[in-house]
């Protein structure tokens, strides 16, 4: 049995081809475990309020932002995923708590329930496009894009990092398994 | 596939999206002065027109934001929301 003081990704088990994760492929895919997440939510003021904690602005709907430690994803109205190293995010959260007290807010740790997928190369569209509806091609969708969407049968936050394109996935732990193969098996072709 | 405008996230497929029936349905304001039958009308009744229809839509593998959308029934196009308060 796994030790439980260990930490396990949900994809520990979970071989990638080598052909996805050479370098040299038109396409990869890794997972990037055990970051620190929180769910901010809050209305009137939480700008102004956290904006000294992060050091950057709430992104508009639709768009992510990112300081040197924190990246910010809007999630939906009101509502914000906080992701970066579990150590910075923890004393990230009891920063946002405080200056968040008084408002309509809320801040909390999701870090355990997703994992993140990195799908980057040339080809990383044309695979998220067999399974998702919606234009991903620039300048509907580009580097700093950032929203929740449904890629095949699975709800999963997409945002582009750079214009390789290079996309993060953030999916629920318990689907995480099911989505990867997923995804391999759509990088096939 | 429906394109559903989500106020929001814009224009996305139906299938992020779940059916929430109809929108112009309102809770009675003092459920105890109901008379049974009105509250089962509130509860089941529905008009099901053939044309445009006002409708609750939620963005489920979105923003999971609930809106409001008028749609064709006949025709599936979604037209303008009339000015409502919704």
């Amino acid at each position: 049995m796994a030790d439980p003081a260990t930490k396990h990704s949900p994809l520990a088990t979970l071989t990638v081809p080598d052909r996805l994760t050479g370098g040299t492929a038109d396409v990869s895919l890794t997972e990037r475990p055990f970051l620190g997440k929180l769910v901010l939510r809050g209305g009137d003021g939480i700008h102004d309020a956290v904006r000294p904690v992060l050091g950057l602005d709430l992104p508009a709907p639709l768009r992510s932002a990112a300081s040197g430690r924190l990246q910010v994803l809007w999630q939906g109205p009101d509502s914000w995923l906080i992701v970066g190293e579990r150590e910075t995010v923890g004393y990230t959260e009891e920063a946002l708590r405080v200056a968040a007290s008084g408002l309509h807010a809320a801040v909390t740790d999701v870090s355990s329930g997703t994992t993140v997928l990195r799908l980057a190369g040339p080809a990383a569209r044309d695979v998220l496009l067999k399974g998702c509806g919606i234009d991903l091609e620039p300048p509907a969708f580009g580097t700093g894009s950032c929203t929740p969407t449904r890629v095949a049968a699975f709800a999963v936050t997409l945002v582009q990092i750079d214009d390789a394109p290079t996309y993060d996935l953030y999916i629920a732990r318990s689907l995480a398994r099911t989505f990867a193969e997923w995804l391999i098996d759509a990088c096939g072709e | 596939m429906l394109l559903i405008p989500c106020p929001h996230c814009g224009e996305r497929p139906e299938n992020e999206f779940s059916y929430g029936g109809d929108g112009t349905v309102e809770r009675p304001t003092d459920p105890a002065a109901v008379s049974d039958a009105d509250w089962h009308a509130y509860v089941y009744r529905r008009a099901n027109p053939k044309g445009p229809h006002v409708e609750y839509w939620y963005h489920q593998f979105g923003c999971r934001s609930w809106f409001k959308v008028r749609r064709d029934t006949h025709t599936h196009e979604i037209l303008p929301l009339e000015d409502e308060t919704s």
